[in-house]
């Protein structure tokens, strides 16, 4: 996949993984598996740049005696939900174009 | 390697950056270990999964800003001894210096690409707008009974809005090409500060 595009993806996969509840590291990445493979060099980065972004929040959470951190999807983060999804609207409009099935003679 | 060590060299690798971004990436990655372990994986699974120091460092580097990594290059990679602090108070080290420089050659190449793209949008705009002016000035005039010269007025304001037209499209294209120069830039700037070798999946 294109580089930027699958980096933009990323963003919005992580997003969507702490949409429902807050969630930390280890889950994301488990929650997102199916759809994307990231490593947590990968997204270290992502989350912090979501954090200064103001998409997302984080909290620490005493759990079994240490702290974990949660990450909380902000107003701004849904928002970018929302926007993608619109967007892509209009791409799974396209795809269907380009995937149609040929009917003419061949 | 044990967990104690792996987090060690991470912090290790990220040494120059400002301490609470070291701090937080060393927590990061140690949640991360400790989830696996809870999970059921031993710790040298779990340090495995996790991945190498080097692209967890080479990751969190590449997101930094210049600013950041110039200085984290530029910083002494020891402990300062008293004297030396004493020294840095009364005389600011060569380093302060190369870090200040380096940056403004950065920022400078930056604001030329900026300066260009303002420029190249100003020369387009002034075509256009001066056209489109002159054109409606030029028909007020030959209303108000300037004759043949309020119609060479509206003929050269047509050819200025006319090359700029044709400008358009040119002009569009140079702005996004020196607006992607600024991000090439920039990483090739990062790449250059960190020492990357070879060029790995950007995400």
């Amino acid at each position: 996949m294109d580089t930027q595009l699958k980096r933009g993806l990323l963003d919005i996969c992580v997003l969507a993984a702490i949409k429902t509840e807050d969630s930390y590291g280890y889950k994301i990445i488990k929650d997102i598996k199916p759809y994307m493979t990231i490593s947590e060099s990968t997204l270290y980065p992502i989350l912090r740049r979501l954090e200064e972004a103001g998409h997302l929040t984080v909290q620490s959470v005493e759990h079994n005696g240490r702290l974990r951190k949660y990450y909380h999807l902000t107003d701004a983060g849904r928002k970018k939900l929302e926007d993608f999804a619109e967007e892509w609207k209009e791409v799974m409009g396209i795809y269907e174009y380009v995937t149609r099935e040929g009917n003419d003679n061949d | 390697m044990t967990k104690s060590e792996y987090l060690e060299s991470i912090k290790a690798k990220l040494n120059g950056l400002p301490e609470k971004d070291i701090q937080s990436a060393v927590e990061y990655y140690e949640e991360a270990i400790d989830d696996r372990i809870e999970d059921g994986l031993t710790e040298e699974q779990a340090i495995e999964e996790v991945g190498t120091p080097e692209e967890i460092a080479e990751k969190i580097l590449m997101e930094s800003s210049i600013p950041k990594l110039i200085t984290a290059k530029a910083k002494p990679k020891r402990a300062l001894k008293g004297w030396e602090i004493a020294l840095i108070i009364i005389s600011s080290p060569i380093w302060i210096w190369l870090a200040i420089i380096m940056m403004i050659l950065f920022f400078v190449v930056i604001i030329v690409i900026f300066a260009l793209i303002v420029s190249l949008g100003s020369v387009l705009a002034s075509f256009l707008i001066g056209g489109l002016a002159g054109i409606g000035a030029g028909i007020v005039h030959l209303f108000s009974g300037y004759g043949v010269n309020a119609i060479a007025e509206i003929g050269v304001s047509a050819v200025l809005a006319g090359l700029g037209m044709f400008m358009i499209i040119p002009v569009k294209e140079a702005i996004m090409g020196l607006w992607k120069l600024i991000f090439k830039f920039i990483k090739w700037v990062k790449k250059k500060i960190i020492g990357k070798k070879k060029d790995s999946e950007v995400a």
